[in-house]
């Protein structure tokens, strides 16, 4: 993807996962989800739901889909099923994470919850 | 350490309702290691719950036919809380009692369970038995066994009517002794206690540290109920969290048990507040924004995040359901124990793989 045709965010904020983590459980704070989700302009917003004190709270931030981002599950291990699930699904890369949690390589879809191109219009295919 | 043996254990096993692989590795008879291999029953719940947010609130249901009732009340009220309608405490009360009906469904279908695990099968037998009474007044209340389909976005689409009340009262009635009596095996019996006492342990730390939720977290003692926030009509009745400190195999069963008996005094608290009123209130055009959605399902809790768009596709739905994280931490339960122990462990956790894979 071209980095210059997104728009302007934050691309530094994603290093700062691992410490926002472990603030928040150093806080009491629990793990619940992470969530993947892909904008129109192509960059992925992750949010870490967590709980604390009955309360919802999360971190979140902007990365675009080829950047590799930090594990968290050596702070939290419930984290890994949920980091996996993300790379599955998705197909995005977090250090030390292998894919497969959900999807078999080379028979599966591959990640399969990312938007699709609206196929090109009937005889725009060449050769 | 002899020469080390790897077995697999599932995914077609007689201890499991459904697929899930455990890669064991053994020192003789004792498990030295574990891996676990899912995926089995994975079926893009997540994009087909996405397409049309009218549908997905029979689908929903879908994704678990143990706790269907639990998913369809977790995305009715997230899509609620998007168009910002409150629901009628009749309607709300009416899911409260519902969910516990579900409740005690899951947690005897988890004590059968655990009772053919350790070659019970008798008690097996009678947990069913006792299951089928909820089970069949499930069938005269909603009009179905599994899939209630009672829920819908703004409250529920089938009102209890006096005599429904009079069946749930009565059926409650009965159950209740021989619940107890249940509780009663199931603490005292010494094959059962042999067979779990001190089996598959996870003690606080482990189980803060690997996310574990609803009765496996409450057996290892931490007093985690997401019914104490509120949701539905859960403010409206007094009930503490069933909480033991064992954090094994017993407790987990133990804990279940008491649920039964938590799920039918709350069901009988609820029966007096039901007055006379709306079940639902209509909601208007396509909802838009953002929001967390928790409830207590039998397994735990249950967490969905929805984000629409103001169209009929929803932008993204995300489901975290509460086996998800207690299969994962058989990592931590299983390294140790006796291969025999093995199906009572993974038994113990009660997993559902149709909602941990979705």
């Amino acid at each position: 993807m071209n980095e210059t045709a997104v728009p302007d965010f934050d691309r530094e904020a994603h290093r700062s996962v691992r410490e926002r983590t472990r603030e928040m459980i150093e806080a009491g704070g629990r793990l619940i989800a992470i969530v993947a989700r892909e904008n129109d302009d192509g960059t992925m917003e992750m949010i870490y739901a967590f709980d604390r004190e009955q309360r919802m709270e999360d971190i979140r931030f902007l990365i675009l889909p080829e950047w590799e981002i930090d594990s968290v599950a050596d702070l939290y291990k419930g984290a890994l099923t949920l980091e996996r699930e993300v790379v599955d699904l998705f197909g995005l890369h977090i250090k030390g994470v292998p894919p497969g949690i959900f999807l078999v390589e080379g028979k599966s879809p591959v990640a399969p919850l990312r938007k699709r191109k609206a196929p090109a219009p009937e005889g725009d295919v060449h050769g | 350490m002899g020469r080390a043996t790897t077995i697999p254990f599932g995914p077609q096993h007689a201890a499991f309702l459904e697929p899930l692989n455990v890669k064991l590795t053994l020192d003789e008879e004792t498990v030295v290691g574990a891996v676990l291999n899912q995926g089995y029953n994975h079926r893009g719940m997540e994009y087909a719950l996405s397409l049309d947010y009218r549908k997905s609130q029979y689908l929903v249901e879908r994704v678990c036919g143990i706790c269907s009732f639990h998913h369809s009340s977790a995305y009715c009220q997230g899509m609620e809380s998007l168009y910002g309608i409150e629901v009628p405490v009749r309607a709300k009360l009416i899911r409260t009692i519902m969910m516990e009906c579900q409740r005690l469904t899951s947690h005897l279908l988890a004590l059968g369970h655990i009772a053919e695990a350790v070659g019970y099968e008798n008690l097996f037998m009678q947990c069913f038995r006792e299951r089928e009474h909820v089970m069949m007044l499930v069938n005269r209340v909603s009009g179905n066994r599994v899939h209630y389909s009672m829920n819908v976005i703004g409250g529920v689409k089938r009102d209890l009517s006096p005599e429904a009340v009079k069946d749930v009262q009565a059926t409650i009635r009965d159950l209740r002794p021989r619940l107890e009596e249940l509780r009663r095996v199931f603490s005292r019996d010494s094959t059962l206690s042999k067979r779990t006492r001190g089996v598959g342990k996870l003690s606080r730390q482990a189980a803060t540290e690997w996310g574990n939720v609803g009765p496996v977290s409450r057996a290892s003692g931490i007093p985690r109920d997401i019914r104490q926030d509120g949701f539905a009509a859960y403010s409206m009745v007094e009930f503490k969290p069933v909480v033991r400190e064992e954090g094994d195999s017993y407790a987990r069963m133990m804990v279940r048990m008491d649920e039964c008996l938590q799920a039918a005094d709350i069901i009988e608290e609820c029966l007096p507040l039901l007055e006379d009123g709306p079940v639902a209130v209509q909601v208007k055009g396509h909802p838009k924004g953002e929001t967390f959605s928790r409830v207590e399902a039998p397994r735990g809790e249950l967490f969905y995040y929805i984000r629409a768009k103001g169209t009929l596709g929803l932008e993204r739905i995300k489901l975290r359901t509460p086996a998800l994280m207690n299969v994962a931490s058989l990592l931590a339960m299983l390294p140790g124990c006796q291969l025999a122990d093995v199906p009572t462990i993974t038994v113990s956790v009660d997993p559902c793989i149709c909602c941990t894979d979705r």
